[in-house]
């Protein structure tokens, strides 16, 4: 083996063996030594991992450019101090273990541990640690390697303390809504506790199912088309469904549905989030109900207090008026009494107040008195409407007619009128209101007859778009198109003198007909007769849920 | 005078336009007065039976109209009144009961010319009445040519 041999070419291994195994005189030995010297120093100087040399006390012997970014320490200040200067309190055990195991002649594998860096600051930090040994095999020290490994400390940290969070808004979440989460397919893959406590299904009924088992039909097609179109293009839907559960019960749920997307953009599943608003839905019914009631209310008071301006005050301007002038009446009646010469009293001057103005004076008032009491009864009538419940069922009208026509038998025969009543449909309606109404036209023709010929009533009926719609038809006296808006008005009357009644009749059966959801109108032409038309909701048809 | 228009009282009440006349009479006007007592006698009055074209007039009128009545109540009666190109120079003075303000207004937007409101208290109205009895009597009334 020529002396010139490039020592840098061989290993480490194949350098000791070489020096063990051959004769090489001292002065190879030395530059073997140096050479390894300068590779370490090499190595030391451009690595990012702190490379540190100890005694087997734990000493430092060296110390490369690494480990004084990692620790904050200049080589100068450290080198002859222990390395026991780098290690926190609570970790002190930890460097005489590792001098015991290096004094054993073990190696110390990677292990993560914290450190103080000069500034008091701690580092995290991987360490190996490995003995050194002289040729001849005995412990000299050992070398620390170390790897600030903080900042994947701290991502690590930071990702654990992510997961936790995810987990508590989960839980969160959990707790609060109902859960549900759908494949790309529309199929059922989670739902949670909550989901299957309202929908009364168990959790293995749910997965792999789609949303239709809890479908109620409430909704149209197009809405789930819509709420399938929006999510399928990767926006969030947000919207109240009304659900069946498993029982038949139907729940409201106010829904968010957000799609997950994939890095294309295209939704790989669906997180429906739900609130059950079902109490929120019956109020906001029962709030509908009550402001209709209210606006009813109000309706009908404005009528009261619109009538109370001009139809109470009427006849009062009569009572008033008139009352003077039975004051004034009595006034000349005294003066004639006065100037009566030898107690013969002036037949001519009493004339006129004993025979005209006393007697038509007192038509007025005693007009006005009776007038105003039929008008606070027809008040009282109409104001008393709005409080009487309502008991809505199917009734069957041709038996409600027939009722009607036996109560009022006497004076139709003694109109010598005839009433023909045709197949009648069901209705749904308050029996006893019903029954008023109809009561009230058959009364209204007898009324109205035409004098010249006997009266004819017709009763008829048919359903037309869920409603049925009755007509009572009669060869009266008719009503003129001009006048016809009016006779539903309160207290308007088409011919005050020839008919009594205080003009409620039809205001009434209106009134009464609007809170069953019906209605009432007329067609008539004058001298032929006229025609009440009267509908109300129908019987609904017995056919099967849609399913 | 030979200008004094013929007063025409328009109310259901028969008790009311007795009471009118009284009073327009204590005012000291001496005009023929007629009573209507409902909304479709005076359109009568006015109209042919077309119910558009107006009837041969002769002279000078002044409506007092009451509003609520049977058959067609005031404000139509106004209404057709004013719609017609010569009928609706005829002073009308509406003469009611209420004092409902939307009333007034629509009355008002109508095209009436006055709203005087039936006092219940008997001096008070026999003062009102009097006192448009002279505010008559000062009136210039045009009169209305048939079509």
């Amino acid at each position: 083996m020529p002396i010139e041999e490039d020592y840098s070419l061989l290993t480490n291994e194949e350098l000791v063996m070489r020096l063990k195994n051959s004769a090489a005189k001292r002065t190879v030995l030395d530059e073997v030594a140096a050479e390894a010297q300068m590779r370490f120093a090499a190595i030391a100087e451009s690595s990012t991992d702190a490379i540190i040399t100890k005694t087997p006390a734990g000493v430092i012997t060296s110390w490369n450019p690494a480990a004084e970014k990692i620790f904050g320490y200049r080589a100068d200040e450290i080198i002859g101090r222990p390395m026991q200067v780098l290690v926190p309190a609570a970790r002190a055990a930890e460097e005489p273990e590792v001098l015991a195991r290096i004094a054993r002649g073990e190696r110390v594998e990677h292990f993560e541990s914290e450190r103080v860096r000069k500034d008091g600051t701690l580092v995290y930090v991987s360490l190996a640690i490995s003995p050194i040994r002289d040729p001849g095999g005995r412990i000299v020290g050992a070398a620390s390697i170390a790897r600030d490994v903080t900042a994947q400390k701290k991502a690590g940290q930071e990702l654990q303390a992510a997961l936790r969070e995810l987990h508590d808004v989960r839980a969160a979440l959990d707790e609060h809504s109902i859960v549900a989460i759908t494949n790309a397919a529309g199929r059922i893959t989670y739902v949670n506790d909550k989901f299957c406590a309202i929908s009364k299904y168990a959790r293995e009924e749910l997965i792999g199912q789609d949303h239709r088992i809890i479908n109620s039909h409430h909704h149209s097609k197009e809405f789930f088309r819509q709420l399938w179109g929006t999510i399928g293009r990767g926006q969030v839907w947000h919207g109240e469904i009304r659900n069946r559960a498993k029982d038949g019960t139907l729940y409201w749920v106010d829904t968010t549905i957000f799609p997950f997307l994939d890095a294309a953009g295209k939704p790989v599943q669906y997180v429906a989030i739900r609130t059950d608003i079902t109490r929120r839905k019956a109020d906001e019914a029962e709030l509908q109900r009550f402001a209709s009631d209210l606006a009813e209310k109000n309706k009908e008071l404005e009528t009261i207090v619109y009538t109370v301006s001009h139809d109470l005050r009427s006849p009062l301007v009569n009572v008033q008026g008139f009352g003077k002038q039975l004051g004034r009446a009595c006034e000349s009646i005294r003066a004639a009494m006065q100037g009566a010469v030898g107690g013969v009293l002036p037949t001519l001057e009493l004339k006129q107040p004993v025979e005209v103005t006393i007697p038509q004076a007192l038509r007025f008032i005693n007009a006005g008195v009776n007038k105003m009491e039929l008008l606070l009864a027809g008040l009282l009538r109409y104001s008393r409407l709005g409080r009487v419940a309502l008991a809505i069922a199917p009734l069957d009208m041709n038996r409600l007619l027939g009722e009607i026509l036996a109560a009022m038998k006497f004076q139709l025969d003694e109109a010598r009128a005839e009433v023909e009543v045709g197949a009648l449909p069901g209705c749904l309606g308050d029996s006893v209101q019903t029954n008023q109404v109809f009561a009230n036209l058959i009364d209204n023709a007898l009324k109205y007859r035409d004098p010249n010929r006997p009266l004819r009533v017709k009763v008829s009926g048919r359903i037309e778009d869920g409603q049925a719609v009755y007509q009572v038809a009669d060869n009266g006296i008719g009503i003129a198109a001009e006048h016809q808006a009016k006779v539903f008005d309160i207290f308007h009357r088409l011919n005050p003198d020839a008919t009594v009644g205080e003009g409620l009749g039809l205001t009434i059966a209106q009134r009464v007909l609007e809170r069953q959801k019906g209605r009432i109108w007329v067609e008539s032409q004058e001298g032929v007769g006229s025609t009440f038309v009267v509908s109300l909701p129908a019987v609904p048809d017995r056919t099967p849920l849609p399913s | 005078m030979k200008n004094a228009p013929a007063i025409l009282i328009v109310d259901d009440d028969e008790g009311h336009a007795i009471l009118i006349r009284q009073n327009l009479e204590m005012a000291g006007l001496t005009n023929r007065i007629e009573h209507f007592r409902d909304g479709q006698a005076i359109l009568d009055f006015f109209f042919e039976r077309d119910g558009k074209t107006a009837r041969p007039l002769q002279g000078t009128y002044l409506v007092l109209l009451d509003i609520r009545m049977p058959k067609v109540d005031g404000t139509e009666v106004l209404r057709r009144i004013k719609a017609h190109p010569e009928l609706k120079k005829l002073p009308v003075i509406m003469l009611t009961t209420t004092d409902d303000s939307r009333e007034v207004e629509r009355c008002h937007q109508l095209g009436c010319n006055e709203y005087i409101q039936k006092p219940v208290d008997y001096d008070r109205f026999a003062e009102a009445i009097q006192r448009l009895g002279l505010f008559v009597l000062l009136l210039l009334v045009p009169p209305v040519k048939s079509d």
